[in-house]
Order: structure tokens, then sequence, then C-alpha cells
């Protein structure tokens, strides 16, 4: 790989800063290329795009070279114009980015911080699972309603008031 | 047209006979395989796909999110593996898998049971038909088939008819409690949805460790995938799964008997003949109709079994739609049996003055991870770029509960499964075609259960709520079509359905179908659990006369 082609440096420094924009960090959360995002997004959006996929979005941007020289405002201001007028490509570096950026490691040990019980994986761990409480008002309504029509009570209904519906009778017999 | 020149001319290995040959091995096909070879009889069932291990599944690696909605979507548009085969549809995304187990490895096993008003509706307005059994009729079988699969709940539903007991107790509702809320203040219906998911060890598999992942399947076991819960007795009992093996077309021969199936072996390329006595097709209310379509041949131009013109017509998705609510207090909402909850069926009857026939349910539903929240949930609620995002986060993360509004659809003629005239398969098999949109009447209907769940969110204490219709602009309503029933529908009369009340096809006495497709109407819920009755009910049927359904020339 050149440092000016597709895949060059640049390509890689765009996505880096447009993560950031996307994501920036916080006094809890890194910014998403502190967390590694920006190579998961770019290896996803060829998957999913093609080869070519980074370097359009880039192209859509008004170029790799210019994004990076533009200021904090102006990049944020350059990726407003991407989500008005270039809605896919914004679309899918967004969906590539959430996704890339809550999977990494270094978030889900923030959202463990934080105090939330979330696992990087579903399984092998999974969760306690809580007993049913089946006392009324818990984990059962407090008043069980409902009701249903049982076989025997199930009789012709007047539906002359619902016009759309005169086509079809003529398709369906009774029993 | 289908790949009919290699299908007919390849040289063609012919297989020993079979008393029965199962083209499928999901719900129906588990169960008729089952049945079958635990009464003696010599079975195969040929299976497009393969197994799924424990170690494919995603739920082990950190990118789980990422996986499930690309190379372990439920859509095999999305997912394009080699074993699926392309659908044709403009406006939505259709649920199924080809393996061992079908769609139960993809599926969220809630498992309600139909009302016994949705097996009368030709009497109750005559704008769908009469089942031509009743639901008492079926209540046996529901019974068994919950015992074979194993399911959670409790008992004392008001809103249903009584039944057995469930084989384990009830899942925790989880952030179910916040809707629990919404409903006492409104005084509606609500209940511990049933699932076919363990909440304690049982028929030699575990119960559920709460992991919140359970659309991409459950390495487990936990869940009832009938590769899981059915197969290993299957086989056990004699039955032979030929995976990997891809059915292009039915054969029939004299007395408009089917005589077997010819198949391409993928692993191979060889191409095969297998004959049976009896064929049973399984392959789904998409995969049915899409192979007796490509069964056609001179007897029979307009597809096997067709002579009604009913294949592939009354397709039934669901009307659906997902109203999301975020509350303030913590839900975890990321863990969990994904699907729902807690039912309410306090709209699940007609109530004409409503401006509508039929009804709907409301199924209370988790969020998945971090991720998925993130990116909008169910409802397309998607966090804010930018400055904003973390605060935002941290406000709805793990907070939020979803109100799926599940509308029972009527079996339109023009809603259908046909053959599409641009794509095939792997194996060069025409794709099948879908059209489908919702009749007026259920238009109505959803627009009624989209106000009422989120009247539902508001006594909830919801601080935001989100709406998704599934529409897209231009197009339409676009479903995530996750039921597929109908399009092989049964009836007491040949002229209007495809198949008797045992699956057995008016035109092709030897041939049966034991999957969604023979569904007449669909219901306001999951359908999984009814499907499997109805596939064991006349699995058994079979069963008990199989010396006389395997010469007979005329439909019983």
């Amino acid at each position: 790989m050149s440092s000016t082609g597709h895949w060059g440096l640049e390509l890689a420094r765009t996505f880096a800063r447009l993560v950031d924009v996307l994501i920036p960090g916080d006094d809890d959360f890194p910014p998403a290329s502190a967390a590694g995002t920006h190579g998961l997004v770019m290896d996803r959006i060829r998957t999913r795009l093609g080869r070519e996929g980074p370097a359009a979005i880039a192209t859509a941007l008004g170029g790799a070279s210019q994004f990076l020289r533009g200021s904090e405002a102006e990049q944020i201001e350059t990726v407003r114009r991407l989500e008005e007028e270039a809605p896919a490509y914004f679309s899918e570096l967004r969906f590539c980015t959430y996704f890339s950026y809550y999977q990494s490691p270094i978030v889900v040990g923030v959202l463990q911080r934080l105090g939330h019980d979330y696992n990087d994986a579903p399984q092998p761990l999974g969760y306690a699972m809580q007993p049913f409480d089946a006392t009324p008002g818990a984990d059962l309504p407090r008043v069980p309603r409902g009701s249903y029509k049982k076989t025997g009570e199930i009789s012709r209904i007047d539906i002359s008031s619902l016009p759309d519906l005169a086509s079809l009778k003529v398709n369906h017999g009774e029993h | 047209m289908v790949n009919i020149n290699m299908a007919q001319s390849s040289p063609r290995q012919h297989s020993d006979p079979v008393d029965v040959l199962v083209i499928g091995s999901g719900m129906g096909g588990a169960i008729a395989s089952r049945v079958l070879a635990e009464a003696g009889l010599k079975v195969v069932c040929l299976e497009q796909g393969d197994w799924t291990r424990p170690e494919h599944h995603p739920h082990f690696s950190p990118d789980w999110e990422w996986q499930r909605l690309n190379n372990w979507s439920t859509a095999p548009n999305v997912r394009q593996r080699t074993d699926d085969y392309p659908v044709d549809t403009l406006n939505e995304t259709t649920l199924m898998w080809c393996g061992v187990g079908g769609s139960t490895t993809v599926y969220t096993a809630t498992w309600p049971r139909f009302r016994p008003s949705d097996f009368r509706k030709g009497t109750e307005h005559g704008c769908q038909p009469d089942w031509p059994f009743t639901y008492e009729d079926l209540a046996p079988w529901y019974e068994q088939n919950d015992r074979n699969c194993g399911v959670s709940g409790i008992l004392g539903n008001p809103a249903m008819p009584p039944r057995g007991l469930h084989q384990t107790g009830p899942l925790p509702p989880g952030s179910g409690r916040a809707a629990m809320r919404g409903f006492e203040k409104l005084g509606w219906h609500c209940w511990p949805m049933p699932a076919a998911i363990l909440s304690e060890d049982y028929d030699g598999r575990l119960a559920c460790n709460n992991c919140g992942n359970c659309q991409s399947g459950c390495p487990r076991g936990s869940l009832n995938d009938m590769s899981i819960s059915h197969w290993p007795k299957a086989t056990a009992a004699g039955a032979e799964l030929r995976t990997n093996a891809r059915v292009a077309r039915i054969e029939t021969g004299p007395a408009e008997r089917a005589t077997g199936a010819i198949y391409v072996d993928r692993m191979t390329g060889t191409w095969h003949f297998q004959p049976a006595a009896i064929v049973v097709i399984a392959a789904n209310g998409v995969g049915t109709p899409r192979l007796l379509l490509n069964s056609e041949s001179a007897n029979h131009p307009h597809g096997l079994a067709n002579s009604s013109g009913m294949v592939g017509r009354h397709l039934m998705h669901h009307g659906l739609a997902m109203v999301e609510a975020w509350v303030d207090e913590p839900l975890e909402t990321h863990k969990g049996f994904v699907s729902a909850q807690l039912v309410c069926e306090e709209f699940a009857e007609t109530d004409v003055s409503r401006g509508f026939i039929n009804g709907f349910a409301l199924h209370i539903v988790r969020m998945n991870g971090a991720g998925y929240q993130a990116h909008g949930s169910h409802s397309g609620n998607i966090g804010p770029w930018g400055a904003g995002h973390h605060a935002w986060f941290r406000q709805h993360f793990d907070r939020g509960f979803g109100i799926l509004c599940v509308g029972d659809d009527l079996p339109l003629a023009e809603n259908r499964v046909t053959l599409s005239a641009t794509m095939t398969d792997s194996d060069g098999l025409l794709a099948p075609r879908i059209e489908y949109e919702l009749h007026p009447n259920d238009v109505q209907m959803m627009d009624f259960a989209v106000d009422r769940a989120v009247e539902l969110a508001e006594a909830s204490e919801a601080f935001d709520i989100t709406v998704n219709r599934w529409t897209i602009p231009d197009q339409g309503y676009a479903p995530p079509a996750w039921h597929l029933l109908g399009t092989c529908r049964m009836g007491n009369e040949r002229q209007d359905s495809v198949v008797n009340q045992w699956g057995q096809c008016w035109d092709v006495p030897n041939l049966y179908i034991m999957d969604g497709s023979v569904l007449p109407t669909g219901g306001a819920v999951n359908p999984t659990s009814t499907i499997g009755a109805v596939a064991l009910r006349n699995a058994q049927h079979l069963r008990d006369r199989f010396a006389e359904a395997r010469g007979e020339t005329r439909t019983i």
C-alpha cells in the first residue's frame, strides 16, 4: 500500500478523524479513534461497499486532504453536509462506526465502570437470571384481565359498515 | 426457467426407494421425520443447508451484534450464504434459514397459541376461511408438541383457553416490568408470553443463561432449535438426514402420484433422484410454493398441486409495527429472552366499532446490545452523532423496551409467491418472487394498534417514544417478514385450497405439505407453535394410515 493510494495513510487519518467527529470523547468515554474504531470501520465499509468504498466516502467529503486540513468546526460542518447530500454514504459510515465503537473492549470497560452488568459477548457467561415473582403486581398483573371467544360462541358479525371488505367476502366460504 | 435442463438431463444417481422422503428439516420436516422414523418407516430428509454447530454462532465473539446484522442476519438476502437462495422482493426483508433446523435456527422461539376465533374467521365474518378443524381439535397436539420442544410459561391467562402445564416455569419479564406498570394503569390484559426457551434444564438440554442474543440461535440449546430438540431423536430412530442436498423438483408418474425428487448434492455437484412412496414438503411458506412451481411439467403446466391456482397465493406475514419507549429506571434490556416477555391480547378479537375486522396483539420486547441500542434499536431512534452522543446514550442505554404490534393480516390472493424472472440460486434454480401489501383493513388496524402502543408507552411514563411503521418512501410497507404463511392453504374443497386438513395435496395424493404454508389464517401472534402442532397432528395421521396412504390414488 502506498501512502497516497486508496489505502494510504491519509485515508487512514481521514477515517480516524471522521469517527471522532461522529463519536468524540468525554469524561468517561474515549473518542472513537482511541478505541480503535477507524480500522474496523474501513474494513467493514470495504466489505459492504466494495474495495473503493472508503475512498468514495472520502471523495464525497471533498477529498481526504481538504477534510484533514479543516478546523474541528469545519470538519463537523463537512460531515453535516455529507449527511444531507450523500445520505447513503453517511448512513453506512454511522452504522459501521456505532457498531464498531460499542464492541471495543475499551468501551465495554467503560460501560462496566459506569455500573452496567454488560459482557463483551453474550456467551459463555450469560447473566444471572432473576427468579420469576408470581406475586400479583410483581411479574403478574395485580388483577388478571382478558377474555376470548370460545369456538361455540363465534357467530356472524355485521361488517356492512366496513366497505373495504366487500370484495373479499366472495372468495372465502365459511365452514 | 428453472434449471430444468440440468435437473432433468444431467446424469443422475438413483438412490434406493424409501417409504417417506421429507424435503426440509425445519419445524415441520423435523417433526415428520421423527414421527415417521419412530414408527419404523424408512425416512430420508433432504436439507439444502448444513448443520450449525455451537461454535458457529456469534455469541462468543465481541462482534456478535455486527454479525447478527450481517453474516448472521435473519434475512438470506443480507447474509448471502451459499446455503441460501435469494428472494426476489423490492420491499421486504424475508426471514428464513436454510440449514438443519430451518428457521428455528434464527427465530425468537416466542410460543403463543392461536385463539379459537382464529380457526373460525369464515364463520365470524367471511373474509378469511374457516379452518377444517377447531382450536379444540388441535389442542392435544399443541400440548404434545410443547412437551417435545420444551416450553416455559405460567398458567392462568384469562385471555386464552385453559391449557396443560408448561415444561418449565416462566422466564422473568425483566424490562417488561416497566410495561406492566402501563398495562395496570390502563386496565388492559397482559400475561407472560410462553416461550420455547427453557428456564430450567429439561430433556437433556440446559436452561437459558439470560445472554440476550436469541435471534442468532442458541449455542447452549436452551432455545428450541429443531436441530437440537428433534433431529438427534429422529436420526436415532433411523431417519437419514442428507445435508447440502438441494431439491430441484418433484417428479410425478402414473395416477398423478409423486415418484420422488431430483436433487443436487451441493458438495459434489452430482445430481440424484430419490424415489419414495410418500413425499412430504416442509420448506416453509416461501420455499414450498417455490418448489411446487419449479416442478411444473406437461401434466402440471402451472406447477405441481396447483389445479386450483392457489399455490403461492394468500401469503401472510402479519401486519407489523414497533413502538419503542424509554423510561427513567434501568431495565437491563440487553439481557434475557429477546422477544416478548409479555403479551397483551386486549385487542385480539374483532370489534367492528374500531373500524376493522380481526385483531392484534402487543408484544413487549427487548433491545439487544449497546451497538444496537445506540443505532436506534428496532425503531430508528438513533443516537445523535457529535457532541451530544454520550449524553443521549447515558439517558437511553438499557432503559428502553419495545412494543411490537402484530396484526392478523387478511390472506389476499394478490399477495403471493411466484417464480422470479431474473434471479436464481447458486445451482441455477429459479428464486421465489414475493409480492405483498397490506389490505386497507389491515392498514387501519395497524394505525389503531400503533395508537394503543403509544398510549401504553405514555402510561408507562416513557420520556421518549419512537414509532416504526416499517414503511419506505415510494415503496410503502416494507415489513421484516418474519412469518411466512398461507401459500398452500388447507381447506375442505379442492377448488379453493391446495391441501386437505391432513396436509395431503388434492391433486397429488401421496404428496403432503407440513409447514406454515398450509395455515389458512395467521392469527395475531408468532405462528411456530401452531405450525408444529399441525405438522405433528398430520404426521401422526399419516403414520397411522401409512399402509393405505402409500398406495393411494385419491385424496381422502
